[in-house]
C-alpha cells in the first residue's frame, strides 16, 4: 500500500522560500513605497521648519516614520490574513507549509520594514545635507526611524494572525492612531509616562541632555535615546511573539514576557535621565506627539 | 493496488452525522462520488485531503496515517486538492498565484518551480492568461486556476469536489481528458453532480445518502439499477418517479412502465435516481415535468 516517499524539501529552505516570497511581494506593492515616499516627503518639511540640530533631525525623521509604520501596519496585515480574506483557507490548509511557518514567512515583513525605514531615512539625510544637523547626536537616536516601520510591520502581522477579517486591519490602524493621538491628554512633560511610550524621541531640553551626558561618557553610556530605541526593539519584540502564539505556546510566551521586562526596564530607565536639563524651563521645542 | 484505505470514518457537526461508520477502500484511477446535496460527499473529501479530522476512525492514504501529525505532513506533499469553493487572491496575476501556492507545496528550487507552473498552465489552458490579474478571468477560467493549483508538485493523490461547475462544454472536455490521463497513474477523487462525467471518467463510482455508502460499483452497473425501469412511451405515465417529454414529442418515464411504454437505453442518472429513490428525484429534477 504504501508508495515511496517523495523527496521533501527541508523545512528550513522551504521556510527561506517562503518568507522570501512573502518580502518580495511587499516590496513589490505600490502602497509601501508610496508610504516610503510620504515618510520622506513630511520628514524633509517639518525638519526644513526647523533648527538644524540632529535632536530636531531624528524627531521629525522618527514622526514621519509612523506614517510609513501606518502603512506598513495595513499592507502586512492584508499579507498575513490574505487567505482568510478570500476564502481560500481550507486549500491552504491542506499544503504541506504549516500554519507556524507561514507566521514565520510572514514576521519577515518585520525586517523588510526596517530596511524601507532605513531607506527613508537615508533619502530624508541627503535631503537634509543643505541644512546639516549639529549638535550632539546619539546614533541610537537614527534608530528610530527604523525601528518605528518595524513596529508597524509587526502589529499588523500579530493582528492579521488573531484578527483576520478585512476590517480588522484599518481597525487597528485607527485604533493604534487614536492612541498616538491621545498620549498627550495623559501628560505632555517629558516626565510624564505617555511621553516615555510615545514612540518617537522627542527634541526637548531633557533628552538633549540625557544624549549629552551619554556623549560626555565617551558614548559608552545607554543614554535616553538608546533606552528608547531598547523599548521599541522590545514592543517589536513582544508584537512578533503575540503572532507566534497563534501557533505555540511556550517559547513566544517566553519571548513576550522577556519582551515585557524589558521593556519596562527601558521606560523605568529614561526616567532617570529625563531629569530637568540646565536652563530648560520649557520642555517641549519643534513638534509635539 | 489500494491507495486509500479508511475504516469506521465518523465525522459530526453538532447533532448532525455527516459521515457515519465509512468503510472503504480505494486504488488508483478515477472514483467518483455521487450524492444529493448534504449527503456526506464534501465532508468526506475533506477528510480525506486532511482539512478536517474525523471524530472517529482510520483514514490511510499512501501507507500515512492521517491521524499522525508527521504523516499527515507527508501526505499533504502528495495531495492535490480543489476544494468546492477554492478561494484565489484577485490581486495576483494567474501565474504568481500559481508560484505562491508551488512555494506552499515546498517548490523551493526556482527553476523547477516555473517549470512546473509553466507546465500546470498549459494542463489547463491558460498559457495566454499567465500575466493577468486572477480578477479579471472568467469564471471558467478561475476554476481551472483553482484546478492549476491542485495539479502543483504533480501529486499522486488528487481530490476533486465539484471540479467542473462553471466549466463550459469544451472546457469540460478539456477536463475530461486531463482527469483521464492522470487516472492512469494517480488515485483520483471526484465529487460532483454531473453524471455525464462520472460516466465519462470513473471507473468505480460510490454513491452516498445521509453519511453512508449505498452503492459502490462501476457507472455500467449504477445504470443497471434502473433496469426495467426506463420507458419511453406517446403517452405520459400516470404512477412515476420522473418523467419528461422528449424533443420527438415522447415521454421518458422513469418508473413503473407507462400504457405502450417501451424500454429506454439506461443512463447513470436512471440508475442513481432508482437508487436514491423519492428523495434523490425531488433534489434532481429540476427539468422534470412531474415527480411524484
Amino acid at each position: 500500500m504504501a508508495a515511496p516517499s517523495l523527496p521533501s524539501a527541508p523545512s528550513a529552505r522551504a521556510f527561506r522560500a517562503l518568507a522570501w516570497r512573502e518580502a518580495t511581494l511587499l516590496l513589490t506593492a505600490p502602497a509601501v513605497w508610496a508610504g516610503v515616499l510620504l515618510q520622506v516627503v513630511l520628514g524633509v518639511l517639518w525638519y526644513s521648519a526647523d533648527e538644524p540640530r540632529w535632536a530636531a533631525f531624528g524627531q521629525e525623521a522618527g514622526l514621519s516614520a509612523l506614517v510609513l509604520a501606518g502603512f506598513l501596519l495595513l499592507t502586512s496585515h492584508l499579507a498575513g490574513s490574505r487567505d482568510h480574506r478570500h476564502g481560500a483557507a481550507e486549500g491552504s490548509s491542506v499544503l504541506p507549509a504549516s500554519d507556524l511557518r507561514r507566521t514565520g514567512a510572514v514576521l519577515a515583513l518585520i525586517p523588510v520594514g526596517g530596511v524601507l525605514g532605513a531607506v527613508a531615512l537615508g533619502a530624508e539625510l541627503v535631503a537634509a545635507s543643505p541644512r546639516w544637523p549639529e549638535g550632539p547626536l546619539s546614533p541610537w537616536s537614527l534608530a528610530m526611524p527604523v525601528l518605528i516601520p518595524m513596529l508597524g510591520a509587526a502589529v499588523g502581522v500579530a493582528t492579521s494572525r488573531w484578527w483576520p477579517t478585512t476590517a480588522a486591519g484599518p481597525l487597528t490602524f485607527f485604533g493604534c492612531t487614536a492612541l498616538l493621538a491621545m498620549m498627550p491628554v495623559f501628560g505632555q512633560s517629558p516626565q510624564s509616562l505617555s511621553w516615555v511610550l510615545f514612540p518617537v524621541l522627542f527634541d526637548d531640553g531633557h533628552v538633549q541632555a540625557g544624549m549629552a551626558a551619554a556623549e560626555a561618557q565617551g558614548g559608552g553610556g545607554w543614554g535616553v535615546a538608546a533606552w528608547h530605541a531598547g523599548y521599541l526593539a522590545a514592543l517589536v519584540a513582544a508584537a512578533a511573539a503575540v503572532a507566534v502564539l497563534r501557533q505555540r505556546r511556550l517559547i513566544p510566551a517566553v519571548v513576550l514576557v522577556l519582551a515585557v521586562a524589558f521593556g519596562l526596564v527601558a521606560v523605568w530607565q529614561q526616567h532617570p535621565d529625563l531629569g530637568p536639563a540646565p536652563g530648560a524651563a520649557s520642555p517641549v521645542s519643534g513638534s509635539q506627539p | 493496488m489500494t491507495t486509500v484505505s479508511m475504516r469506521g470514518l465518523t465525522k459530526r457537526y453538532g447533532g448532525t452525522t455527516a459521515i457515519a461508520d465509512l468503510t472503504a477502500r480505494i486504488g488508483v484511477g478515477v472514483t467518483g462520488f455521487l450524492g444529493p446535496n448534504g449527503a456526506g460527499k464534501t465532508t468526506l473529501l475533506r477528510c480525506l485531503a486532511t482539512a478536517l479530522a474525523p471524530d472517529s476512525g482510520r483514514l490511510v492514504a499512501y501507507g500515512l496515517d492521517t491521524a499522525v501529525a508527521a504523516e499527515r505532513t507527508a501526505l499533504r506533499r502528495r495531495l492535490g486538492y480543489l476544494p468546492q469553493d477554492p478561494g484565489l487572491y484577485p490581486n495576483f496575476k494567474t501565474a504568481e498565484l500559481l508560484d505562491y501556492v508551488a512555494v506552499l507545496k515546498e517548490l523551493t528550487d526556482t527553476g523547477r518551480r516555473r517549470a512546473e507552473v509553466r507546465r500546470v498552465l498549459a494542463e489547463v489552458g491558460l498559457t495566454d492568461r499567465a500575466t493577468v490579474r486572477v480578477r479579471k478571468l472568467s469564471g471558467g477560467m478561475r476554476q481551472r486556476l483553482a484546478l492549476a493549483q491542485a495539479l502543483l508538485g504533480d501529486p499522486e493523490l488528487l481530490i476533486l469536489d465539484e471540479p467542473t461547475v462553471g466549466l463550459d462544454p469544451e472546457q469540460r472536455m478539456l477536463f475530461r481528458a486531463l482527469v483521464s490521463r492522470l487516472g492512469h497513474t494517480r488515485t483520483v477523487l471526484l465529487s460532483t453532480h454531473q453524471t455525464e462525467d462520472v460516466g465519462a471518467l470513473c471507473e468505480r463510482v460510490l454513491v452516498m445518502r445521509a453519511g453512508g455508502i449505498v452503492f459502490d460499483g462501476t457507472p455500467g452497473e449504477l445504470a443497471a439499477q434502473a433496469e426495467g425501469r426506463v420507458w419511453v412511451s406517446a403517452e405520459p405515465p400516470s404512477d412515476a418517479h420522473v418523467y419528461w417529454r422528449n424533443a420527438d414529442g415522447r415521454y421518458r418515464t422513469l418508473g413503473p412502465r407507462p400504457i405502450g411504454g417501451e424500454p429506454g437505453l439506461l443512463s447513470i442518472e436512471d440508475g442513481y435516481l432508482t437508487l436514491l429513490g423519492a428523495e434523490a428525484a425531488a433534489a434532481g429534477s429540476g427539468d422534470a415535468e412531474r415527480v411524484s
